[in-house]
């Protein structure tokens, strides 16, 4: 894990052009994009999407960070707003809901597959609840982020964030059809 | 349920409350609590229990080879040729021919015959240098073209129309600001004022269905342009301010659709490259 000072470092390189210090901020930070953006869109192939997707616009706007967050924070906000744009995007060009199958697991797949995978019928549940929300507790709780981190990478205040997270664990829990311990 | 009841039970079930005790008597004195306790308490140990995923190896190939291809097109300098660049041999070679059938009509030394075949030759010698230089916009653009924005409709199908995604360009801010404003002018009726007010010269309509074209528009039309070859009156002059930093452009919207609720294109008019799309 790299310090801020480290990152703030990288990311003036890579304003000046440094592409191998870009690849190093992906080495530092893809793997958590990706895993962000898959528990928001559900779907291997677009959270691949995203992830590409989000990388591009931080190198585009890569002088525009002004260092008031930590790098990765704002690499996250950007990877949930185009989690978001996608989404968007999804909804307009269908009339059918976000499929209930998500996260498909290939198990004839050669290669070793991500042990952390979702179980389905969470990622059902994560699915059915509100893009909001599912931000808010795929931050939250599954990557283990703080709430004042994601605060600012969703761009709310901290008490927002607590709200969305509250009520995104009762949709979910209502999903799961879980109500006791 | 009142908030501060509610954070408490939020931190209980995310082990951040120091002193439990209080949390623990309001779960045991309120059904509502214990079931709203055990409902969040369910959830956060579903998802807790999920690590972070990560991408495979052929996966992470990908995702590189991807990205820096769509980066390198980004980076590849475009060379600003403005559209009439590409034209202005044709028409020069128009001039020279057409002038040369003049001067040769009036020495007198074409018959009727002559003059057909001049006519003739006027067409074929135009008709090939257009045709050269039609090529020309894919070297104009430097790279290996892919750069363009891929063609948007398919050949001989409908309209397919562009999303905000298939704009490769970066805008500021006030640039985004001014386009969007700009968008709103051109579904108000100010199309002329958008449009034809900021051509500075002749521009027929061929040539700008061209530009939309190479934008990867097509079935689009310019928004404001009359059916037919237009020609700017002499003391046209410019009515509306564009920003220093704003580039010629044209507006477009795909052909028949309504103006008021149509998607709005914005063309660079110097390398016909699409800038902004207001949906």
């Amino acid at each position: 894990m790299t310090t801020a000072a480290q990152d703030a470092q990288l990311l003036a390189r890579v304003v000046s052009g440094d592409h191998e210090a870009f690849s190093q901020i992906m080495k530092n930070h893809e793997d958590r994009v990706f895993s962000v953006c898959l528990r928001i869109m559900g779907n291997r192939e677009q959270a691949l999407d995203a992830t590409q997707d989000t990388f591009l616009t931080a190198f585009r706007k890569a002088e525009q960070f002004k260092g008031n967050s930590a790098l990765g924070t704002w690499i996250y906000r950007i990877a949930v707003n185009t989690c978001y744009d996608q989404l968007r995007r999804q909804n307009r060009r269908r009339t059918d809901p976000i499929p209930e199958h998500l996260d498909p697991i290939d198990y004839s797949a050669e290669e070793e597959v991500d042990s952390a995978a979702l179980r389905p019928e969470i990622a059902q549940a994560l699915a059915a609840i509100p893009p909001d929300f599912r931000a808010a507790v795929v931050l939250s709780d599954i990557e283990g982020i703080g709430l004042p981190e994601v605060a600012v990478i969703l761009g709310v205040p901290v008490g927002t964030v607590k709200s969305r997270v509250f009520r995104g664990r009762r949709l979910l829990a209502e999903e799961l059809g879980n109500q006791t311990v | 349920m009142r908030d501060h009841d509610l954070e408490l039970i939020a931190a209980l079930v995310e082990g951040r409350i120091e002193d439990e005790a209080e949390a623990r008597a309001l779960i045991d004195a309120s059904p509502e609590m214990r079931e709203e306790y055990e409902a969040q308490a369910a959830a956060h140990e579903a998802l807790s229990s999920v690590g972070t995923a990560a991408l495979t190896p052929s996966e992470r190939t990908a995702l590189h080879r991807d990205l820096w291809t769509a980066l390198r097109q980004t980076e590849t300098p475009v060379a600003h040729h403005p559209w009439y660049t590409r034209w202005a041999p044709v028409a020069a070679g128009m001039f020279v021919v057409i002038g040369l059938v003049a001067v040769l009509n009036q020495a007198g030394s074409l018959g009727g015959g002559d003059a057909a075949t001049a006519e003739f030759t006027v067409t074929t010698i135009a008709g090939a240098t257009q045709g050269d230089d039609t090529g020309d916009p894919e070297s104009d653009r430097g790279g290996d073209g892919g750069g363009e924005a891929a063609p948007l409709a398919p050949s001989g199908g409908s309209v397919d129309e562009p999303a905000a995604e298939d704009v490769t360009r970066t805008l500021s801010a006030s640039e985004e600001a001014f386009y969007a404003a700009e968008a709103e002018k051109v579904r108000a009726g100010d199309s002329d004022a958008v449009v034809l007010d900021e051509l500075e010269t002749d521009t027929p309509l061929t040539l700008l269905l061209q530009c939309l074209e190479d934008a990867g528009l097509e079935g689009f039309t310019v928004v404001g342009a009359e059916p037919q070859p237009m020609v700017a009156e002499e003391g046209t002059v410019s009515t509306v301010e564009i920003p220093a930093d704003i580039a010629p452009f044209i507006a477009a919207i795909p052909e028949g659709a309504d103006l008021e609720s149509a998607l709005i294109a914005f063309v660079d008019l110097f390398d016909c490259e699409l800038i902004h799309v207001d949906e």
